[in-house]
This record gives structure tokens, sequence and C-alpha cells, in this order.
């Protein structure tokens, strides 16, 4: 019987050969490739929040600046791979510091030598007030309706834990969806 | 006109045998076979059926709208227009009245504009008959079309593949013959790339040349409505409908474009960008090698030439995208269009942020995010105007090379055959355009015309070289790509069993 179980441990990975029964897999938040011991719900834990601190360091985006563009936005990040993903495309784009561009004038325009042509003010079509306002959610009396304005949004600070490294989340205390959930979602929806 | 056809792929095609390959080819059987109207548009809509259960090349299915009576006019002889019924398709971006107009997103999941792009109705005028909204990255915001709202797209030639992005659907729908011709939108390569990968011909003409006006615009600067077909010859009939000035869009050139170069193989210069052409990437391109090698034994001079900043312009790209999305992305707040949240009433702010964290994708999201970032106070002077001088300098050694040393470029699309849907989906949307856009996004950046003609086949699947040209030199550069296809013939070797 002991020897049963230490042959069950073994094949468990409790044993120095215990490398054997790490699996390789992605890790859904980073896309990084890790070693995860065969854990029951084949969840990457501790591994990603830690990158996303790091990741966010190298790019000098500070949490104040993650809320104030979620913010400026109107979107949110909703996982720390995001931000693990604006911080990469910040550091591709510090590539661009290599180059001197002293003396040069930056160009927003190709068509900046052109003279583009005018139209005279002249009403030539219209009309079409059903076509435009129905693709509104809600009209009333032709009017379009929102709620009310000059309130700040609310943000609930859920990426504190992420970037000043505290206790990681562990599995079972989630937030609301990972990315890759929601993609799920609307792939069904 | 007898072909020799390999067969690359044999698939359950539908039982009809329509030649939906050519116009020429197409027009010349429609005139001989006494076809009636009912009988074709069924056809067309079995095609698109096929293609959309290979491939999940279509978001919707508009053969239902084809008017017969107009239809049967055109094959009675009673009007001939130029494209008569030669069925086509568009990129779920281009507005088509009356129709649904996704952009692969559910944010504009039911949106339906009230009006058409100018392009599409240039097309409908003369004759062409509009089969479907093709499929694409959300927002155009990708290099695989596989990031869209109604799943991705595959490729007719192996459909564990991508078909390339952003414009996938267009790509898949030309490939597996549901349609003679498509346009995409090319904003940094979303044509080239695609047509690459299917083994089409992908043309972007110069900026300011078609009119962008119902194109929902993803970076203003770059975008172009493009197009997809089997022959050059083809691109540029479609070309010669759709383009030219328009009254709705003042970024639409009025002047007419500069003398064309000599185009004769014998007189034309070509040029291999040498930053491009380095060791890493020659396990990848050794058909960029032979392509420059038959051009030389036709007669072109080709040089290495060399566009110092063109490393730097995916970089540039980066930056300038993201800001433009940042802003063009602002319009979607569920109020006057689009999806709106039921999630949050509170305030506007609340609803508008909760309508875009349901309606956007996380691509989307990211890009807006980043936008922002490169056009804070504090970094808009080191990245967004930084970005804008550096490609200020690309172009500048676009027009450097062209004004003295060669006519042409020549130089990959993509590195190599499509990569499967696993091995694309390894790396994030971002990163992964850091590979796919890095031949043909300093095309886009100088506006200049660029042009995927596919060549060869690499085990089961195409391969297309590019070529890009001076800026306004569009009849050339078709007339160059023209030569260049004859050489490889591959629309006559090489075709899916359909």
């Amino acid at each position: 019987m002991l020897k049963s179980f230490v042959l069950q441990m073994a094949r468990r990975g409790f044993l120095a050969s215990s490398m054997r029964e790490t699996r390789r897999q992605k890790c859904s938040e980073c896309f990084k490739e890790v070693y995860q011991w065969k854990n029951k719900d084949n969840r990457p834990t501790e591994h990603c929040e830690i990158n996303v601190a790091e990741e966010a360091k190298r790019a000098n985006l500070s949490l104040e600046t993650i809320y104030h563009l979620e913010n400026l936005s109107l979107v949110d990040f909703s996982s720390g791979a995001a931000i693990a993903r604006l911080a990469s495309a910040i550091r591709y784009a510090d590539r661009l510091k290599d180059i001197d561009v002293s003396g040069v004038e930056p160009l927003f325009s190709l068509l900046e030598n052109e003279t583009l042509p005018l139209r005279e003010d002249e009403i030539t079509e219209g009309q079409q007030k059903e076509d435009v306002i129905r693709n509104a959610k809600v009209t009333f009396e032709d009017f379009y309706v929102a709620p009310p304005g000059n309130i700040a949004l609310e943000q609930d600070k859920k990426y504190d834990s992420f970037l000043n490294n505290e206790s990681p989340l562990n599995a079972g205390q989630q937030k609301e969806l990972s990315s890759v959930e929601l993609k799920k979602v609307r792939r069904q929806a | 006109m007898a072909t020799t056809v390999r067969t690359a792929f044999v698939r359950n095609a539908p039982n009809t045998r329509l030649p939906l390959t050519s116009i020429a080819q197409f027009l010349s059987h429609i005139n001989q076979e006494r076809l009636s109207a009912l009988n074709l548009i069924e056809a067309y809509h079995q095609h698109v059926q096929h293609a959309q259960a290979e491939s999940n090349a279509y978001t919707s299915d508009l053969t239902v709208n084809i008017d017969a009576p107009q239809v049967q006019a055109m094959l009675d002889g009673l009007s001939q227009p130029r494209l008569m019924a030669v069925p086509f398709a568009v990129k779920d971006n281009f507005c088509v009245q009356e129709n649904i107009t996704s952009c692969a997103s559910l944010m504009l999941q039911d949106f339906v504009p009230a009006y058409t792009a100018t392009v599409v109705q240039r097309l409908l005028n003369a004759g062409a008959l509009l089969v479907g909204k093709t499929n694409m990255d959300e927002f155009a915001m990708g290099s695989g079309s596989i990031d869209s709202w109604r799943g991705a797209v595959t490729n007719p030639w192996d459909t564990t593949r991508i078909a390339g992005g952003s414009s996938g659907g267009s790509a898949a729908a030309v490939a597996s013959r549901s349609a003679i011709f498509a346009l995409g939108s090319d904003t940094g390569g979303s044509v080239r790339n695609p047509a690459s990968y299917c083994g089409l011909v992908g043309y972007k003409p110069s900026y300011g040349h078609v009119s962008r006006h119902g194109l929902i615009p993803l970076v203003n600067s770059t975008d172009v409505p493009a197009i997809f077909t089997h022959v050059v010859e083809d691109a540029r009939t479609v070309y010669d409908v759709i383009a030219g000035p328009d009254a709705k869009d003042s970024t639409c050139l009025t002047t007419p474009p500069p003398p064309q170069r000599d185009s004769k193989l014998n007189k034309v210069k070509v040029g291999i960008p040498q930053e491009l052409n380095v060791p890493e990437y020659q396990p990848y391109l050794g058909f960029w090698r032979s392509v420059a090698e038959r051009l030389e034994e036709h007669g072109a001079e080709v040089v290495p030439v060399s566009l110092p900043h063109s490393e730097y312009a995916n970089a540039c790209y980066t930056v300038l995208c993201a800001c433009d999305v940042a802003s063009n992305m602002a319009r979607y707040d569920g109020v006057e269009f689009g999806h709106r949240s039921t999630a949050s009433d509170v305030s506007t702010n609340a609803m508008y942020a909760a309508t875009r964290h349901e309606g956007f994708n996380e691509v989307v999201r990211g890009r807006i995010l980043a936008g922002n970032f490169f056009l804070l106070k504090r970094s808009q002077q080191e990245y967004f105007l930084y970005a804008a001088k550096v490609r200020r300098l690309i172009v500048q050694d676009f027009t450097k090379v062209f004004d003295k040393e060669v006519d042409v470029l020549c130089m990959p699309v993509t590195f190599g055959v499509a990569p499967t849907l696993e091995e694309f989906k390894k790396l994030d949307n971002r990163t992964q355009q850091e590979l796919q856009d890095l031949f043909t996004v300093a095309a886009s950046l100088a506006g200049l015309p660029a042009i995927s003609v596919p060549i060869a086949m690499e085990g089961h699947l195409p391969v297309g070289i590019q070529l890009v040209a001076p800026n306004r030199q569009d009849n050339f550069l078709l007339d160059v790509a023209q030569h260049v296809e004859s050489l490889y013939k591959f629309h006559e070797k090489f075709s899916l069993g359909l």
C-alpha cells in the first residue's frame, strides 16, 4: 500500500522527477508561456500580476495614468493583460527616439501642398430625418435622449493590486471577467 | 479560352458553372449563354452561401436585394453598362444605404446608413451587382481578420489558415469565386496582405485618388479604398470606374495626375530596398530574389536602394494609427446610433463607458487607450509629434529614391504564406501587426500606389510580390504589374478546384 501511495505521489509530481508533471501552457492573461503545475483549475496564478507591474514600470506607466486614460477614453482596460499590451506598445513606439528629427516639420496630411476643392453652400440633398433618427436606440419626439451629464465617471480601483505589487490575486478572486471569457461571451452573442 | 488549371484544392463547389474569375471571361460567358436573370441571381446566391460556409467570408448576403428586371434588361442587351451583371462584394466598413453596415462589430450590429459610399455607388451605376458585405477585423484593426465579432475568416486555400487582414473577407470572397472583384480598405496593408495570402491581385491606389466618402475611417490620412481581383486588367477596370473627384470628399484630388513614366520593362528601373533585405528574413523571402532575377532577365535594371527610415515605419504607424483611432472612435457613445448599453443610466459618462465596453472588442479598446496615451499633454511631443516628423522623413526617403534612382520598388508583401490560425493567435493583435505590416506600411504612410501580384505557390498556398510606384503614378504601376503578372501567369496556372 505504501508502494502504491509512493507511485501515486510520483505520478502527481511530488518527487524530484516531478518536472515531468508540469505543463507548458500559455497564461491566459499575458500570453507568455509558463511552466505550471498540473493543478486542477489549470490557471496560471501569480505569474501575470508580477509581469504586469514590471511591464508598466519599464514603460513608465503609473497607476494614475492608467485611471486617467480610462477616464479620458471612456473605455476600460478590463485586465492586466491589456495594461501589459499598452506598455509593450509604448516601448515599441520608443524605438522612434533613435531617429534625429531636429529641423523636421511634422507631416499631418499627404495633401498639404494641394488646394482642396470647396463647394458652394447650397443644399443639394437631405430630408432624411427618419433614416437618420431610426438608428438611435432611445428617442423621444424626434429628440435624442441622454442620461444626465456633468457627472464624473465612478472608477473602481481594480488595478491597485496589479501595479502596487501587493499580494497577488489568486485564481478564486478574479475580477469580473477576464479577457478570454469576455471574448467567449461576445462570440456566443 | 483554354487554360491549364492545376487544381490545388478540390471542394464541394456549388452546382453552377459561372466562371467568376475575370471580367472578360465572365462577360463573354454570359454573352454566349442565354441566361435568365433569376438563374444568374440564384447562382450568385449559391456561391455566396458556399463561401460563407467554407470561409466565413461574409457578414451579409445581399443577393436577395438584386433587382431581377434590371438584370434581365442587361442580359437582353437593352443596356450595356461597363460592368454589366458582374458580381462584387465590399468590406463591411463601406456604407450601403438601407443595409446593415457593421464593421464586424457589436457596436454597429444594427446600424443602417442613410447613404451609400461613393465608390460603391459608382460600381452600381456601372451595372455591377453587389452580392454581399464581407467579414473583416473589427473596425479594420488587425492583420488576420480573426478579431471579428462574427468570427474569424479562414483562407479558402486551406481553412486551417488565416485569410490575412483586415480585409480578409473580401479576399476570401474573391478567392472562393463568389465575386469577381471586391473592395477592401487599405490603411497599413489591409488589402495587400490578404491578397498575398489568398493568391489575388490586391491594388491600393494613390492616396487622394479614390473617394473615401462612406468608408468608415480608421486613419484618415492613410485610408484608401482598394481592390481585389484575379487579374491586373480587372483591377485597372474597377479603378477606372471608382477613381476620380467627388464633391462629397474634399480629400479626393481634382487635379489630374502627372505624366506617367515609361512602363516598358527594358526602360524600367526596379529598386530593392536594402534595409528589409536582411539575413534574418532570407529563409522566408526566397521568392524575392527570384523575382528580381526574372525581371533582370527580361530587361529591367534592378538596383539596390536605401530607405533608411523604413524600418521605423511600423513604429511610426503604431503611434499615428492609435491617435487617429482615439479620435475616430469617440463618436461611438450609444446616443445617436449604434449599440447602447442598458447597464447604466446614471450619467452620460457611465452610459458611454458601459456602451463602449460592451460594443468594442479588446483590440479596439486597447488602441483607443494607446492613442489617448500618445496624445496626453506630456506625451504629445515625444510620441505623436515625433511620429509625425518621422513620417515626413519616410516620405522624403521615397521621394529621393524615386526622383533620382528608380521607377518602381519591388519587395515582399508578407513573410511567405499564410500562417495557421493557431500560430497567428500566439501573438496578440498589436504584436502580430509588427510582423504582418512590416513590408506594407511604409507605402501607406507615404500615400504611394502599391500592388500585390500573386506569383507562386509554396506547397499548397499562394504568395505574392509587392510593387510600389511614385506618387500618383497609378497607370504606370498597373502597367508594370501587368508585365510581372505575365512573367508568372499565376492565375492561369493555379486555381482552387472550383
